[in-house]
């Protein structure tokens, strides 16, 4: 969006687009009140601003929310200032904070639920994905070659058959990747994405992230580093990740015994098993007994 | 196939199940010649281990004929037809841990690591019909059994020797066998074994065959004068831990300074008259303390200056009141460990063949599979009358 | 006597319509062929903003200011279906939706009035 100035902090957007009627009065906003209203999307907080407002600060509101938040807030708080009773006085105070969340751009709420209107459908930077994602690191010891490691996770083809969370990966060309993975039934069930590898280092590490417009943003990295004697490769895994339904999808998650950290060290153990042994032991499909009387069969687990 | 199923604690029943099937391609299917039933199979039977589920087929101690192999099984290690022992605990032979032979340790045999990774910091390798918390792996109580990673865990036997000689190399034999000998005995050493179950008979065989010096063996005389009797027969001195005081007969039997060595071949489930073994049963029956280590702490409290403690009975949680004290000022070195079986079999198999030892020595009764749950009260209840029972599939 | 009675309907129907759109604002965004991530947000905000209507007609003796709001929010409610009527995937269900929206609107104005100039 481009603005013309007109003199006096008078600002018009010209070249109006989808979304500008929110963006038009928040440019009016930011020059009436000065630089402590952010307009831009967060990719780059002013190095002061920043430091007085302290991280929590950020923009997570939508353009177009936050203007009608103004407006919904002044209704309200016209409402309940010409009463004079309680409920006047805390139907103000909605107002009020309505007008400040249009404002400044920024709701507690939102911040606790982890939800953020300002960003959907964008994609977020990785430094945003380190600041606010849920991080899961997990470590494993691996009797086998960092090079032998290297070359089977490389290969993503091959990662379905390690992690059972996987539903299939879809490898594109050099660098990206298509993925298709379960998630907890309160995210939807499946959660798919776009991946691409950022850092590639044969025999040491791999780096990825999601690409913007993922259902869940992301960025991994996994180390090989030979371990002391002939142990063999210390493998590390590091992931941020926000998850699909914000910080609050992470924690019921974690209710239901799917947590990340869990789940990620599972996979390092097939990964582990994969490749010291050539096969993940499984008990599915052995003999078992009913209880229930003789000579009933019982299909298997 | 027939297999002997948990069903409730005290409620084991015999069952129509489907037969085997390889299910990885480095399995076997075993057909069971000869399969025993363990004392730590009572610790299931008595519901002492919470993570059995109804329908899981028991059993650790099995023997008999290859009948299949997967198709990744090395041919030059194992083939159809060949005769062999199943140790009970499962190993890749690949980890870290399995290539320094600690295979009861082995790190990827275990299908559900979660239930090892909370109890004990880390998964152990998966047992044969153990519970969930050893994998859920399906027993060797039955008429046939998979076995994976076949050319790790099989282990070959000659056709020449009878069952009864062969089977207890599955478990037993190489556990009483460890652990004496993983407290590395001397020739002057006096030894003393707590418990005379078939454990602790085959590690009071098995002191001598290291070249002890002397074996002294506790139970209770009241409760299991066989037992004793053949502890006795086998050289050791007997102690009868209700009618003795076991501390001072020990200190007598040592010259003052009390065993090298002392063996738990008990475990969890410790009998014991003394003030601590009444607070041990009050605090399990409350469900406060899991284990009852009466022998751990009177094998602390009577083992000499700079000996070494070995635990080989089996526990699962926790113990109250072990003493820290006299374990740390005494420089006491503690031996533990889930057998490894697959280390032990070669030497074990030639000191049968030698003659030095015939381990049927301590089978009480050959019983079919189809009587199991008769044999599985006959060695909860009877335990003079029993000290090892073999059930036979086939009959 | 018709007005109260009236402003005590509309102060329900806020609060019903509120909940509405705190409660489900995808599925109204579904019905009205407007879906993308912000106007959830903005939804739950109008919801907010329905619900404290509702609550300061149905508590206060004189519903007046609380209908006064109701109309202002309706200015406010009009601009942005203005602004979202041109980018609707689906006329039908926007104007079916704007059309039950209507006889709300003309009632809170009728109220409104009446309700101000009877002094």
């Amino acid at each position: 969006m481009s603005v013309r100035n007109f003199g006096r902090g008078f600002v018009l957007p010209v070249d109006a687009k989808d979304g500008s009627f929110g963006e038009s009065i928040m440019t009016t906003l930011h020059t009436r009140f000065g630089p402590g209203v952010d307009v831009d999307r967060g990719l780059d907080f002013g190095q002061s601003q920043q430091q007085q407002q302290g991280q929590q600060r950020r923009i997570n509101v939508g353009e177009n929310e936050r203007a009608v938040s103004v407006a919904a807030g002044a209704i309200l708080a016209l409402q309940g200032l010409s009463r004079g009773s309680i409920v006047g006085l805390l139907t103000a105070g909605v107002g009020g904070m309505f007008i400040y969340r249009g404002i400044a751009g920024h709701c507690g709420l939102y911040e606790k639920m982890g939800l953020d209107t300002a960003h959907s459908g964008e994609g977020m930077e990785e430094r945003e994905i380190s600041e606010q994602g849920i991080h899961v690191e997990q470590a494993m010891l691996i009797n086998k070659p960092a090079e032998e490691l290297y070359r089977y996770w490389r290969d993503f083809n091959n990662l379905p058959a390690i992690m059972t969370h996987l539903i299939s990966v879809q490898v594109q060309d050099d660098r990206r990747s298509h993925w298709v993975a379960k998630a907890p039934k309160i995210a939807g069930g499946q959660v798919e994405w776009d991946a691409q590898i950022t850092a590639d280092e044969p025999n040491l590490l791999i780096g990825w992230r999601s690409l913007p417009g993922s259902q869940v943003d992301h960025i991994g990295q996994i180390r090989f580093e030979k371990a002391l004697g002939d142990r063999g490769t210390n493998v590390h895994v590091f992931m941020d990740y926000v998850p699909p339904a914000g910080k609050l999808g992470h924690w019921v998650a974690t209710l239901f015994g799917e947590a990340p950290g869990r789940q990620m060290r599972d996979d390092l153990r097939s990964f582990k098993r994969i490749m010291e042994t050539g096969e993940i032991l499984t008990t599915i499909g052995q003999p078992r007994g009913t209880c229930t009387g003789e000579g009933k069969r019982q299909e298997t687990l | 196939m027939k297999a002997l199923t948990w069903c409730a604690p005290y409620k084991v029943s015999v069952e129509n199940v489907p037969d085997p099937k390889i299910l990885n391609r480095r399995d076997a299917i075993v057909r069971v010649t000869s399969t025993c039933i363990c004392g730590s199979d009572l610790h299931l039977y008595d519901g002492y281990v919470p993570f059995m589920t109804p329908g899981d087929i028991m059993g650790h101690e099995p023997m008999g004929i290859v009948e299949e192999i997967g198709p990744d099984v090395d041919r030059n290690r194992i083939n159809v037809g060949d005769r062999v022992v199943v140790p009970f605990p499962i190993a890749c032979g690949s980890c870290f841990f399995c290539r320094r032979q600690l295979y009861s340790c082995c790190d990827n045999t275990n299908p559900k690591p979660q239930h090892g990774d909370k109890m004990f910091g880390q998964p152990t390798a998966g047992i044969f019909g153990y519970s969930q918390l050893t994998g859920g792996y399906a027993g060797g109580q039955a008429e046939g059994l998979r076995v994976p990673f076949a050319d790790v865990n099989l282990q070959k036997m000659p056709t020449d020797l009878p069952d009864h000689q062969l089977v207890f190399l599955s478990d037993i034999f190489p556990t009483g066998y460890m652990a004496v000998e993983h407290a590395k005995p001397q020739p002057d050493d006096t030894i003393a074994i707590w418990g005379c179950g078939p454990v602790g008979q085959f590690a009071i065989r098995s002191a001598f065959l290291l070249g002890a010096g002397k074996v002294i063996a506790l139970d209770d005389e009241g409760r299991v004068p066989n037992r004793m009797k053949m502890a006795r027969e086998a050289g050791a001195i007997t102690v009868d831990i209700r009618d003795e005081y076991v501390y001072e007969r020990l200190l007598e039997e040592t010259g003052g300074i009390g065993p090298d060595i002392c063996v738990d071949a008990v475990g969890m489930e410790a009998h014991g008259f003394s003030l601590d073994a009444v607070y041990d049963k009050v605090k399990a029956m409350a469900m406060m303390e899991t284990d009852r280590p009466k022998v751990i702490r009177q094998a602390i409290h009577c083992c000499r200056k700079g000996g070494t403690v070995s635990i080989i009975g089996v526990y699962g949680g926790f113990s109250d009141k072990i003493p820290t004290g006299a374990l740390m000022n005494k420089g006491l070195t503690i031996k533990t460990g889930q057998c490894h079986v697959h280390r032990y079999v070669p030497e074990l198999l030639e000191h049968i063949r030698s003659g030095r030892i015939d381990p049927s020595f301590v089978v009480t009764q050959r019983m079919p599979l189809s009587q199991a749950p008769e044999a599985y009260k006959l060695f909860r209840f009877k335990q003079d009358e029993s000290i090892k029972i073999v059930l036979d599939p086939a009959a | 006597m018709f007005e109260e009675t009236t402003a005590t309907g509309l102060g329900i129907a806020s609060i019903a319509i509120g909940a509405t759109e705190i409660a489900a604002p995808e599925k109204l965004q579904e019905i009205m062929g407007i879906g993308n991530g912000e106007n959830t947000g903005i939804m739950r905000v109008l919801g907010v903003r329905e619900i404290m209507h509702g609550i300061d007609i149905l508590t206060h003796k004189d519903p007046t200011p609380g209908i006064w709001a109701r109309v202002a929010g309706d200015m406010l409610d009009g601009v942005l279906l203005g602004v979202a009527a041109a980018k609707t995937k689906r006329p039908g269900g926007f104007g079916a939706i704007a059309a039950a929206v209507l006889p709300v609107v003309i009632a809170d104005m009728a109220t409104c009035f009446k309700l101000t100039f009877k002094r």
